[in-house]
């Protein structure tokens, strides 16, 4: 019966209606296969969603709006802008960086492409830097959003796996974080600098000016050491960090910038929300649906067949690795997180594998599908602000993906590189 | 027909225009609570009753009302590289076959959803600490999926209708998908 409702999953899921009424098709089809009532189904998705950390979606996203609308980013941008700016591929290190200052503040990394490609595309553009390699640099460091700490990834993940900390998986994400940041900006340097404009002498910034920019861009500066900071003290969780953020990104907006309307924010208000019922409502589905994974035991037996054919626990992850990029290809990356983890953690926890660990691991390899064609939604982004076509920077952003794998694979077989901070920090042993 | 046709859509419209304002309001009014809860813990060491609870069911209640939205305007993301590998003219007919299958989702959901209403409203049950009846609570899911279904019906009507409209439309959504995480 197991494999009806298997065949129907896929059948309904290739006819490209939305993820989240394939998932509830699918358990629909199980309960009226088995007899089950079918009541459970709307009482599972209500407990599904009645869980405190999911706010920290709506409110991530929402800080990502109100920083655009309200001037942060601009400021973010100017700031680095002054540090950069006059070498050769200036425009492009900056992409990078302004990236890992937003990732300290949001944790989605579509937030990030779209509000710096919107002021960056354009910009590199003006300047003379090809228009394939401007947005390629864009969608892949926008990748960065959802590994530096907070992270949005990483606090889904901990809902759908139960018993890992927050806090460890957000401290375990700041050296692959970083990782990706630096190894992009080396790789500019290599293979990409003939595809910047080369550096014009301009005239020297006077000394007031960079100043003023500092003062400007210091009040989003430090924003993400607020975050981080009060994450590790415990003065807030990593799930209220999300509410602190919006507050003061609202609050700089509204009263020291003074560049957010009311009418502005009503709007970005709505959007975060349609975009949050979007998602929640795979997340909602998702309840009852693992319910029936559980019952029917298929983590477990997927583990016994894994590992009737395989004791190899490295190749076991190569192998899940290899899945996981393929599953993200065309996957968003929460359904992919709520549907896998439940399936794959057993088996990766019974071969020895930390769970923090392995955390780290499933999100980046997701992660990694948002800049993979066909389905990649930070390059659909980036085509839709450059206005080129999905596959010319398909072949510009290919680089980047080889190195987002190879840092991956560095990760999953270094163990230590993730776990060596939560380990400082006494999160996890 | 072309009456009918108004009417509906100014039905439409209202019906986003409230959907909207419950969304806005319940999105401000969680963040309220929340940011509220985190001052008077840290700074008056004083934790309020029941906070918690109401964030909760405004995050439940708004996820679904949103979801309406976003099924309205297509941004709930899908795999479609196999649809859009069809010919176009059977991409239409898949695209109805879809619609169906989701509106059958809806419906279920929804009477199903209002049959727990009805089993909370006899058994009176109340919530752990505000009290509120836990009928009105869980009413957020038959109401959210019913509005999901009045809407994916609406979309039905207009891939019906103007269907060179949605081909447009189905790319647009792509880079709609986009916001999403």
């Amino acid at each position: 019966m197991i494999f009806v409702v298997a065949i129907s999953f896929i059948l309904i899921l290739l006819l490209g209606i939305p993820v989240a009424f394939v998932i509830g098709l699918t358990v629909l089809i199980y309960m009226l296969l088995t007899g089950l009532p079918l009541v459970l189904i709307p009482q599972r998705m209500f407990v599904g969603l009645d869980v405190f950390v999911l706010m920290a979606v709506p409110f991530f996203i929402l800080a990502g709006g109100i920083m655009n609308a309200g001037g942060l980013t601009k400021r973010l941008i100017r700031f680095s802008y002054i540090l950069v700016g006059s070498v050769r591929g200036g425009l492009a290190y900056i992409n990078v960086i302004v990236s890992m200052i937003f990732a300290g503040i949001t944790g989605a990394a579509t937030a990030d492409v779209s509000s710096i490609g919107a002021i960056l595309i354009p910009a590199m553009k003006k300047k003379g830097y090809e228009l394939g390699f401007s947005s390629a640099i864009t969608a892949a460091s926008s990748t960065i959003g959802g590994i530096i700490p907070p992270s949005l990834p990483f606090i889904v993940y901990a809902i759908v796996a139960g018993n890992v900390s927050v806090a460890a998986l957000f401290l375990a994400g700041v050296i692959p974080g970083l990782m990706i940041g630096l190894f992009q900006m080396v790789a500019i340097r290599l293979f990409f600098i003939n595809k910047c404009p080369p550096a014009i002498k301009h005239e020297k910034i006077p000394l007031s000016d960079t100043l003023k920019e500092i003062r400007d861009a210091i009040l989003a500066l430090i924003m993400p050491i607020i975050m981080i900071g009060g994450i590790l003290s415990g003065i807030f969780t990593p799930t209220e960090s999300s509410a602190i953020a919006c507050v003061y990104a609202l609050v700089i907006s509204l009263f020291i910038y003074k560049e957010l309307t009311f009418s502005k924010l009503q709007k970005i208000i709505l959007n975060s929300a349609v975009i949050t019922g979007a998602c929640f409502l795979i997340v909602a589905v998702c309840s009852p649906f693992g319910w029936i994974l559980t019952v029917e035991m298929i983590p477990l037996k997927l583990t016994t067949w894994i590992l009737s054919l395989t004791n190899n626990s490295n190749l076991i992850l190569l192998l899940v690795i290899l899945f996981l990029l393929f599953i993200g290809t065309f996957m968003d990356t929460i359904a992919a997180l709520i549907i896998t983890v439940p399936v794959l953690l057993p088996t990766l926890l019974k071969v020895g594998f930390n769970p923090v660990h392995v955390a780290i691991i499933i999100c980046f390899a997701l992660y990694i599908g948002l800049i993979t064609p066909p389905v990649g939604i930070c390059l659909y982004i980036a085509s839709s602000i450059s206005g080129l076509s999905l596959e010319k920077i398909s072949k510009a952003i290919f680089p980047f993906i080889i190195i987002s794998i190879l840092i991956l694979l560095s990760i999953a077989y270094f163990p230590d590189i993730v776990l060596f901070i939560p380990r400082l920090f006494g999160k996890i042993r | 027909m072309k009456i009918n046709i108004k009417i509906l859509e100014n039905l439409d419209s209202k019906i986003d225009w409230i959907t909207s304002i419950i969304v806005i309001y319940s999105l401000s009014l969680m963040l309220l609570l929340v940011f509220s809860q985190i001052v008077f813990r840290d700074l008056f060491r004083f934790s309020m009753y029941g906070i918690e609870e109401l964030a909760r069911y405004l995050l439940v209640a708004f996820s679904f009302f949103g979801a309406s939205i976003a099924l309205r305007k297509n941004e709930l993301v899908g795999v479609t590289f196999a649809r859009n590998a069809l010919p176009i003219k059977t991409q239409r007919w898949v695209d109805l076959a879809g619609i169906f299958l989701v509106s059958i989702f809806l419906m279920i959901i929804t009477i199903y959803g209002f049959r727990l209403v009805v089993s909370l409203l006899k058994t009176g049950q109340l919530s752990p600490s505000l009290r509120i009846p836990m009928s009105i609570v869980y009413s957020v899911v038959p109401l959210g999926f019913l509005l999901m279904l009045f809407r994916s019906l609406l979309n039905a009507f207009d891939l019906f209708f103007c269907c060179s409209l949605k081909k447009n439309a189905k790319y647009k959504q792509i880079t709609e998908e986009s916001k999403k995480i």
